[in-house]
C-alpha cells in the first residue's frame, strides 16, 4: 500500500539506519504502458541515478551502445537480449533489483508490445504495485487503457501515473492537467483510484528521483518519495483456511501430505475437511527437515508443509483441506472475469483445462456472457467468442467438481489459468463457483430436488443404521448438521407408512433421512428408499462421518 | 505465492520448495544440475527439504575436466557423505580432441558444458533439469522463466516464452522437448548468503579469503575463473563484503567478457 498522504515523505528514521543492507522487505514493482512511452528508459533512470548498477552492468551497455554508434541508452539494462537491442523494444518482462536506502526493489519491465501482452501479464501478475507510463505528447494509447485494465483483473490496486517526456511539451501544466482528468476518469470506470500522477522526464530525470526545476506549479512527491512507502501486497490475509494439496509422499513408514497454505493457518490438532470429497480427520503432526527439538505446531500462508492425518483417508493432489464447513462447495459450474492471450479464440465445443492451484480439471465454455474490448470498454454482449487480447465474462462448465472462491475474497483461491493443449492461453479470477449457475432441466414445476441438492452442497440420501438407539440418531443428526450437512434423524415414528411419506418429502426437500433398523416395523419398504447401509452403531466417530460424507457427494 | 506475513527469506525459500515439489510432481524423469557452487548448494538443501531429507533426484555434475581441483574433491566426498546418487557428464569426444580454452571461450563452454550437458540430458532421457540459476546474475537470466521450455535440441526461444503467473507453472509440451526449472531465480546473490548464515549450510572452502588475501566469488573452470581480492573469511564477512561492493558477481567469469551478449549466446543454445 502506498501512503503518499503523510507529510514525512523522508525514509522513516525508526528503521536501523543501514547504507546499502536493506531491512525491510523487498517489493516487486512493474512498470507499464503503451509502446515507446518510456518504461525502460525511466527504469534506467532510476537505477543510473540510485548507483543499482555495478560497474560491469553500466561498461557493458557502454559498450553496445558504442558499437551500435548510439548515445548511452538506459533501457538496454532492461532490454537485455540482443533482439530487443537491435530493434530498440521490450520483447520480454525482466526482473531487475534496484536498491533504495532502506530497501530493494524489484521492478519488473514488461513490454509496450499488444503482441507481447503474454509477456507484460506474467510481469505483472508478481508485482505489489505498477506504475502506469503514459507519453504527455502522444497522450493517452490502446495499450494504457489495456494495461490498466489488466491490472485491475491482476488485482493490483496500487497504481502510480507517470505522465512522460514532459520535456517535449515544454513542461506545460496544461498539457498535464488534461491527460491527468482523462486518465482518472478511465481508472475510475475500473473501480481503481491511481495513488499519485506525476509530470516527468525519464530523460532528464525530472520528478523521477530529483524535484524538477522547470515545472514549479507541481508539488507533490517525486517518484523515489513515493517507491520509499509502497508495501507489498497484504491487505486482504484471510482468516479462512485454505490449503492446495500438492502431492503424497511414502519416502519411508511415513505418509506424508504435503501442500502449501494459501490462506489462514492450521494448528496441531484441528480437525479438517478434505474436499471435496468432505471426509473429516484431526491433523497429527507436521513434518520438516532438518529435524527440529521445537517440532512445528503451526503454519501461515505462504508455508508449504508435509501432514499427517490421524485417519488414513484417501487424498490426492487437486484436493483441499479446510476447517470444516467453511470450505467452498464443490462445484461444475464458475463464472469469471477472463483475459484471452492465444491466437485462437476462446470458444464454445472446445475442450480446456482450467488450472486453479494444484486442481487441474477439464471445462467447456458453457455460455459466454458479454465480451469487453479492454481499451474502449465497449460491451459486447452477443459475440460467440473471445478473441485475442479480449477480455470476457465467461461460465464455465467443468467435467470434475472445482474449489473455488470470488476473487475478491481470496484472491489465491479465485483465480485461474484456462489451458488449451500445452499451453497457457487465458487467465480468469473467480466471480461466482456454484452449481446454482447451472440451468434446472427437470422440468418440475417450482424447486426440483437436484436443485435442492446443488444448493445444499450434497445428495439427499436414507441412511440406515443397524442397531442405533433414538439417541444414537440424535447424535449423529447433531455431528452431520455441524459440519454442514442437511440432516434429519426420524427416530419415533413406529408405523412404516408415516416414515416412508417423511422419507420422501424429505428427500425431496434435499436432505439427509437418518434411520435405525431396530426402530422400523418389519414391513418398511426400505429397498424403495435406497438407503445406505450402515452396519456400525458407532455413530459418534469420524469413520461413520466419513462413509456418509463421502456417500452422498454430488 | 500467497499474500504472506513470511519474512523474506523464508518466502523466498517456500516458494522454491513449492517449484521443486512442482517439478518432482509433473516432470517424470528429472535430474538437478549442481555445479557445486552456492546457489546449487543451497538448491540441494532446498530439495532435502521438500523431500524431509531424501534426495529422489539424481544430481548432474558436467565436468568439463578443467575445474579448480578442489571443487571435484569436495565433490566426491560431498556425494559419498551424504550417500547421494551423482551422474558426471562430459563431453568426451571434444575432450579427446584437446578441447580447451584457447580455441575460443565461448566454442570452449559450447562444446564442454552446453553438449555435454545435451548427451547427458539424451543419455539420461531427462524430461526436466533443475537449475540453481538467479535472475539478478546476469541480463539474459533476468528473462527466464521457473519453467523455461527448452526444444528437443536444447535450445531457448527467447523471444516467444510462455506466458507464466499465478504459479501455473508450464508442465505439459510435446514429446523429446524438455523443461528447465529454475526454482532460485528470484533469489539474489545475498539472500544466498544470508541463507547459507541462517540455515548454516556448508559450503567449499574456495568462497572464503586464503593468506594471501583471495576468495572466489564465483566458481567455474581454473583457466576462465579469477578469483577477487578480500579479507572475507566468513560468512558474514561476505555479506557485509557484498553490501559495499560495486562489481558484478560474474566479473571473474571470463566467458561473459568475450562477447557483449555472450551469455545470451552461449544460454539461447543450452547453456545453462
Amino acid at each position: 500500500m502506498l501512503n503518499t498522504t503523510s507529510t514525512n515523505l523522508s525514509p522513516s528514521v525508526t528503521q536501523t539506519p543501514s547504507l546499502t543492507i536493506p531491512t525491510r522487505e523487498p517489493i516487486k514493482l512493474v512498470v507499464v504502458g503503451h509502446v515507446d512511452h518510456g518504461k525502460s528508459s525511466l527504469i534506467g533512470r532510476l537505477l543510473y541515478d540510485t548507483n543499482s548498477l555495478s560497474e560491469g552492468q553500466l561498461e557493458k551497455v557502454r559498450a553496445i551502445c558504442e558499437e551500435q554508434s548510439k548515445p548511452l541508452e538506459l533501457a538496454f539494462l532492461l532490454d537485455a537480449l540482443e533482439a530487443e537491442q537491435l530493434q530498440g523494444i521490450t520483447i520480454d518482462t525482466t526482473r531487475i533489483l534496484f536498491h533504495l536506502s532502506n530497501r530493494d526493489v524489484w521492478i519488473i519491465d514488461a513490454p509496450g508490445h499488444k503482441e507481447f501482452l503474454k509477456n507484460m501479464v506474467s510481469g505483472a501478475a508478481q508485482a505489489d504495485a505498477a506504475l502506469l507510463i503514459i507519453d504527455a505528447l502522444e497522450g493517452i494509447q490502446e495499450q494504457s487503457k489495456r494495461h490498466g485494465y489488466l491490472l485491475s483483473m491482476l488485482g493490483i490496486r496500487d497504481v502510480v501515473v507517470l505522465m512522460n517526456k514532459m520535456d517535449l511539451v515544454d513542461y506545460r501544466q496544461a498539457v498535464f492537467t488534461a491527460l491527468e482528468q482523462e486518465i482518472t476518469d478511465f481508472l475510475a470506470q475500473l473501480n481503481m483510484h491511481p495513488k499519485a500522477i506525476l509530470p516527468v522526464s525519464a530523460l532528464t530525470g525530472e520528478n523521477v528521483t530529483r524535484t524538477s526545476g522547470e515545472m514549479p506549479w507541481y508539488s507533490g512527491p517525486t517518484l523515489l518519495d513515493i517507491l520509499q512507502h509502497v508495501e507489498p501486497r497484504r491487505q486482504s490475509q484471510s482468516e479462512v483456511l485454505r490449503l492446495s494439496v500438492q502431492d503424497v509422499y511414502k519416502f519411508d513408514e511415513r505418509r506424508i501430505i504435503v501442500g502449501r497454505v494459501e490462506s489462514g493457518s492450521l494448528r496441531v490438532g484441528d480437525t479438517v475437511q478434505v474436499l471435496p470429497t468432505g471426509q473429516l480427520s484431526q491433523i497429527s503432526g507436521f513434518e520438516s527437515w532438518p529435524p527440529s527439538d521445537e517440532p512445528l505446531t503451526q503454519v501461515f500462508a505462504g508455508q508449504t508443509v508435509g501432514l499427517q492425518l490421524r485417519d488414513p483417508l484417501f487424498v490426492e493432489r487437486g484436493h483441499m483441506l479446510v476447517h470444516p464447513n467453511q470450505g467452498p462447495h464443490p462445484t461444475r459450474y464458475v463464472s469469471a472475469n477472463i483475459f484471452w492471450m492465444a491466437p485462437a479464440p476462446l470458444a464454445p465445443g472446445v475442450s480446456y483445462r482450467l488450472k486453479l492451484g494444484t486442481q487441474e480439471v477439464h471445462a467447456r465454455v458453457h455460455r459466454i456472457e458479454r465480451v469487453l474490448n479492454a481499451s474502449s470498454l465497449a460491451l459486447n454482449d452477443v459475440q460467440d467468442q473471445v478473441p485475442q487480447f479480449e477480455t470476457a465474462e465467461v461460465i464455465f462448465r467443468t467435467e470434475q467438481p472445482l474449489m473455488a472462491d470470488p476473487f475478491h475474497c481470496l484472491p489465491t483461491t479465485g483465480r485461474f489459468v484456462v489451458m488449451h493443449n500445452y499451453d497457457v492461453a487465458g487467465g480468469g479470477i473467480v466471480l461466482k463457483a456454484s452449481n446454482e449457475l447451472e440451468p434446472d432441466r427437470s422440468g418440475e414445476p417450482g424447486v426440483s430436488q437436484s436443485l435442492r441438492e446443488i444448493a445444499h452442497g450434497h445428495k439427499a440420501q436414507v441412511v440406515l443404521l443397524e442397531k442405533a438407539s433414538p439417541a444414537d440418531l440424535h447424535t449423529l443428526e447433531r455431528l452431520l448438521f455441524q459440519a454442514g450437512i442437511h440432516a434429519i434423524a426420524l427416530a419415533d415414528t413406529p408405523k412404516a407408512e408415516p416414515v416412508r411419506i417423511l422419507c420422501q418429502g424429505y428427500l425431496k426437500a434435499g436432505f439427509v433421512v437418518l434411520l435405525s433398523k431396530s426402530l422400523l416395523p418389519e414391513s418398511f419398504p426400505l429397498d424403495a428408499l435406497d438407503p445406505l447401509l450402515s452396519v456400525t452403531s458407532d455413530v459418534d466417530s469420524l469413520h461413520t462421518l466419513n462413509r456418509i460424507q463421502e456417500a452422498i457427494q454430488l | 505465492m500467497p499474500e504472506t506475513m513470511l519474512d523474506p527469506l523464508t518466502a523466498l525459500e517456500q516458494e522454491s520448495i513449492y517449484i521443486i515439489r512442482e517439478a518432482y510432481r509433473k516432470i517424470k524423469n528429472i535430474g538437478v544440475l549442481w555445479s557445486i557452487g552456492k546457489d546449487s548448494t543451497v538448491l540441494l538443501w532446498l530439495i532435502r527439504k521438500a523431500f524431509f531429507g531424501q534426495v529422489p533426484i539424481p544430481l548432474i555434475h558436467i565436468d568439463t575436466t578443467y575445474k579448480i581441483p578442489e571443487m571435484i574433491a569436495y565433490r566426491d566426498r560431498f556425494v559419498a557423505e551424504n550417500g547421494l546418487k551423482l551422474i558426471v557428464g562430459k563431453n568426451q569426444a571434444e575432450l579427446d580432441n584437446g578441447m580447451n580454452h584457447t580455441r575460443g571461450r565461448l566454442v570452449c563452454c559450447t562444446a564442454l558444458k552446453t553438449d555435454a550437458l545435451k548427451l547427458t540430458v539424451e543419455a539420461h532421457k531427462f524430461e526436466g533439469i533443475i537449475l540453481g540459476i538467479r535472475a539478478d546474475e546476469e541480463g539474459s537470466r533476468g528473462k527466464e522463466r521457473i519453467f523455461s521450455p527448452r526444444n528437443y535440441q536444447s535450445e531457448w526461444d527467447v523471444t516467444e516464452q510462455p506466458p507464466e503467473f499465478w504459479d501455473a507453472y508450464k508442465t505439459d509440451f510435446p514429446k523429446g522437448d524438455h523443461i528447465r526449472i529454475h526454482p532460485m531465480l528470484k533469489w539474489t546473490e545475498l539472500d544466498i548468503w544470508r541463507y547459507i548464515e541462517r540455515e548454516k549450510i556448508p559450503v567449499i572452502d574456495l568462497y572464503f579469503a586464503n593468506n594471501d588475501g583471495y576468495r572466489y566469488r564465483s566458481l567455474g573452470c581454473a583457466p576462465c575463473t579469477a578469483p577477487i581480492r578480500s579479507n572475507a573469511r566468513t560468512v558474514a564477512e561476505i555479506i557485509e563484503e557484498l553490501a559495499t561492493t560495486s562489481t558484478s558477481e560474474r566479473a571473474g567469469r571470463a566467458q561473459d567478457q568475450d562477447d557483449l551478449h555472450a551469455m545470451e549466446k552461449l544460454r539461447v543454445k543450452g547453456y545453462m
